[in-house]
């Protein structure tokens, strides 16, 4: 009977506005929640996806020199997929042309992480290839074809082997990120390697061994190949391979999850004084109830029954929502970064539930407890309840709540305490400044009748509640003026990254003698265009015969990139020029360098 | 059960209320005493303060006292806890009050039907409609209480008193927020259905020709029952 009754009120209730408002705000919390963490972890599950790939393993160990094949013993016995990979330049040769081309030599297993993408003719599909060549074959990437004037089933000579032509390479997982470097790509068999006699006592050959397996199973072999390690030999993973677009992604991060965190802190204030001022509009209805009978257990039934549908209400609008909204954002991503994303776990689901749950359960239950405490008597004696303040603990466990659940969607304790303790001291300042504001009408003086006066008699009447008012709208535009501050911030950041003349493209790879039809035809176009440069591989060994050569230690090689190349000793791209290009601004020098044009030698 | 007490639907015997102030301790009731037959009118009477409205809700279990007994109808309720006094309400009390107290977002016939609800009754819609003719609101059944006049409402809370047949009726000040025309109509509706129920009315008020109405009159200054009209009064303090 009760659930009848309990239903009947709840479906008048919700016409009446404050239900409403608790819906919406624990479904906006719920949306903002799953959204966000849903579009986040997309992404970064595409990122980790394609980082992987990027070096079509988890992790790689390089060296110039060979690397022992115990280690690959080993991280077999440790339940990881190896394979091995051995680079090198040299030239390829058929029907009388010859082109310099990158070889990469790879075992069966290549690639551990990421596509090898091949076609089987040059206008043919592109397919997912399981493995590289087997012994015998070659596969080349298209330009190696017209370079060479061959086709698939031609015979091409590298160094003493000949091979045949069989697949053409369109995507390789680990293709270099270099504009710089070659686009001729050779791949082989690494049992070939030693028939085509071109590695060599002195050959420059690069060698790599590809590791991939869980977190906990890399870092235990980690830990028996680091004693082992040469100085020549270096062990990265995706992480030390960050680019800055995956720099830029990270702040897009950050940026969403703190307008996630404004999200959650403006629903949580909406939904605690809309519960309170729901629960304070039932005083009468309960007093009522209790008057004719009912008991303290079915009251608490009909109004835990209200908060249970309020929850799933909400929650399930919430979630519907915010996954449409996730999707719209993720396919118009998709669009832009030109890949389908992942679909996601089921870890924003359950952070957005909980988020709801909690958000509804931890800022209504206090006022509803205060509500089954209404007594019968209210109905003679009006006033009795109204004295049900906001306690103190209602407001401690409010802001526990608040910051648990800011921990919860942040996962970050930094940045959850710095918005917590400056949202908190904000609420005091205001709380400070309504309470000058609401009790400073007092000491005006206005005669009794005056339209003033009882204008202030009113606001002070409810100042606690107008205060809370002040304070929930205060802090609402302060997020939101906070967020744009932010994004203004971010979007100049981004912007400063790039000056307003960088290049959308660059051209590589052009012989002397196709320089003056290049340069006909961007004019002809109108495209704006640098002066052609020549560029040499090369090392930097002296300036005016003052060795600049330093030995790296293993140390170094385990720095970030961009630490270990700032060393001048390994090679570098060279390019020479009579000035200074107008394009170049010279910011800082240092070191030996000083910004001196220096002379080959 | 005595033969005095299965007469007596309300016995009240040395009842003391005392409330706790920033002064001190403040008496609002003090050692009152009376019995009240089945089917009888009582008026409580009373300047504002004297304390009828706080005899009302010892008498109806609203509230509890600090000494002394109350017998409802044989049931020992100063001996009742919040929820066997609420289940006493619930059986044997009608409200009606001075300012109506209908739930807003409840329908007329919704807010008759409410205390046979909270009972568990299956026919508490049939009851309510027959009562809402009888106050002759029969066309405003689905009306919501704001839709109402205050005589309206009033009435409507009338029909909600009544049903499930109450032994006692309960009554504050409930003419005193209604116009003098209304206010006429309110209290003929209420003590003829008093008499058509067999109901025992007791009424606050400080109105002296609604309380000559009244077969009895209690009158309460200050806290103490200073005059009697109520038969068989074991004691007046």
């Amino acid at each position: 009977m009760w659930v009848k009754l309990a239903l009947k009120l709840f479906s008048r209730e919700f016409r009446r506005g404050e239900l409403t408002v608790i819906s919406a705000a624990i479904a906006l919390a719920v949306l903002t929640v799953l959204t966000l963490s849903m579009v986040t972890e997309r992404i970064g599950q595409s990122i980790a996806q394609k980082s992987s790939a990027f070096i079509a393993a988890d992790r790689v160990l390089a060296s110039d020199h060979v690397l022992d094949t115990a280690f690959i013993t080993q991280a077999q016995s440790q339940n990881l997929k190896t394979a091995q990979m051995v680079y090198f330049d040299t030239m390829l040769f058929a029907n009388d042309e010859m082109q310099f081309s990158s070889v990469k030599a790879a075992s069966n297993a290549y690639p551990l992480k990421g596509q090898l993408k091949v076609k089987d003719t040059l206008t043919g599909e592109t397919k997912v290839a399981n493995s590289g060549p087997t012994p015998g074959n070659v596969w080349l990437s298209e330009s190696v074809f017209y370079s060479l004037n061959i086709d698939i089933g031609a015979q091409v000579e590298l160094g003493a082997a000949l091979f045949n032509v069989s697949k053409v390479i369109v995507e390789e997982p680990d293709a270099p990120f270099n504009v710089f470097s070659s686009s001729r790509r050779v791949l082989i068999n690494i049992d070939d390697v030693a028939k085509t006699e071109v590695v060599q006592p002195g050959s420059r050959v690069y060698y790599r061994q590809l590791y991939a397996g869980s977190e906990a199973d890399i870092n235990s072999f980690y830990e028996w190949l680091k004693p082992q390690m040469k100085e020549n030999q270096q062990w990265y993973g995706v992480k030390d391979r960050q680019s800055p677009i995956s720099n830029s992604l990270n702040r897009a991060e950050s940026f969403l999850l703190l307008a996630g965190l404004l999200g959650i802190i403006l629903a949580a204030v909406a939904i605690a004084v809309s519960a309170k001022r729901y629960c304070e509009r039932q005083y009468d209805p309960v007093a009522m109830m209790k008057t004719l009978g009912g008991s303290r257990s079915m009251i608490r039934k009909i109004y835990m029954l209200h908060l249970l549908l309020v929850c799933a209400m909400a929650v399930s609008i919430g979630l519907l929502i915010g996954y449409g909204l996730q999707e719209i954002a993720t396919s118009y991503l998709s669009k832009s970064m030109g890949t389908e994303l992942p679909l996601g776990g089921f870890k924003p689901w359950l952070v957005a539930i909980s988020t709801g749950v909690i958000c509804a359960v931890m800022f209504s239950i206090k006022p509803l407890f205060d509500l089954f405490d209404i007594p019968p008597l209210r109905v003679l004696r009006r006033n009795l309840g109204d004295k049900l303040a906001v306690s103190r603990v209602h407001l401690g466990m409010s802001a526990l709540t608040v910051f648990l659940l800011m921990w919860l969607f942040s996962n970050n304790i930094k940045i959850t305490l710095i918005l917590f303790i400056s949202t908190l001291a904000l609420i005091g300042v205001l709380f400070l400044v309504s309470k000058l504001i609401f009790g400073g009408g007092r000491k005006l003086g206005l005669k009794p009748g005056n339209s003033w006066s009882l204008a202030i008699a009113s606001i002070q009447k409810r100042a606690n509640v107008n205060a809370v008012q002040l304070i929930s709208f205060s802090l609402a535009i302060k997020l939101l003026l906070f967020l744009v501050v932010l994004k203004n911030d971010m979007i100049s950041d981004w912007q400063s990254q790039l000056p307003s003349d960088a290049p959308n493209a660059f051209l590589v790879n052009i012989t002397q003698n196709e320089l003056e039809p290049i340069n006909e035809y961007l004019a002809q176009k109108d495209i704006q265009v640098s002066e052609f440069y020549p560029t040499i591989r090369g090392r930097v060994n002296a300036v005016n015969g003052e060795l600049v050569a330093r030995s790296v230690s293993l140390q170094d090689n385990e720095k970030k990139d961009e630490e270990a190349r700032a060393g001048i000793g390994r090679e570098l791209n060279l390019t020479w020029l009579k000035d200074v290009p107008d394009q170049n601004e010279v910011h800082k020098a240092r070191g030996l360098v000083k910004m001196r044009w220096l002379k080959p030698q | 059960m005595s033969a005095l007490s299965q007469l007596n639907i309300i016995q009240v015997n040395g009842l003391s209320k005392v409330v706790s102030t920033f002064e001190g301790e403040l008496p609002i009731l003090s050692d009152i005493s009376f019995n009240v037959k089945h089917g009888e009118s009582v008026a409580i009477v009373g300047t504002s303060g004297s304390g009828k409205s706080t005899l009302l809700s010892l008498l109806a279990g609203l509230d509890t006292a600090s000494s002394g007994e109350i017998f409802l109808d044989g049931e020992p309720l100063h001996n009742l806890d919040e929820e066997e006094r609420a289940a006493l309400r619930a059986a044997k009390i009608g409200f009606v009050f001075q300012s109506f107290m209908l739930v807003q977002s409840l329908t007329a016939l919704e807010n008759v039907m409410l205390p046979a609800e909270l009972a568990g009754e299956s026919d508490a819609k049939e009851q309510a409609i027959a009562l809402l003719e009888k106050v002759g609101l029969s066309h405003r059944i689905d009306h919501y209480p704001s839709q109402l006049s205050g005589g309206e409402q009033q009435r409507v809370a009338i029909a909600r008193a009544f049903i499930g047949t109450p032994k006692i009726l309960f009554a504050d000040e409930p003419s005193a927020n209604l116009d003098s025309k209304n206010g006429k109509m309110i209290e003929s509706l209420l003590f003829d259905l008093n008499t058509q129920h067999g109901t025992t009315l007791i009424l606050v008020t400080h109105d002296e020709g609604l309380a000559q109405k009244c077969e009895h009159i209690i009158q309460i200054e200050a806290g103490l029952l200073v005059k009697s009209q109520v038969e068989d009064v074991a004691d007046v303090g």
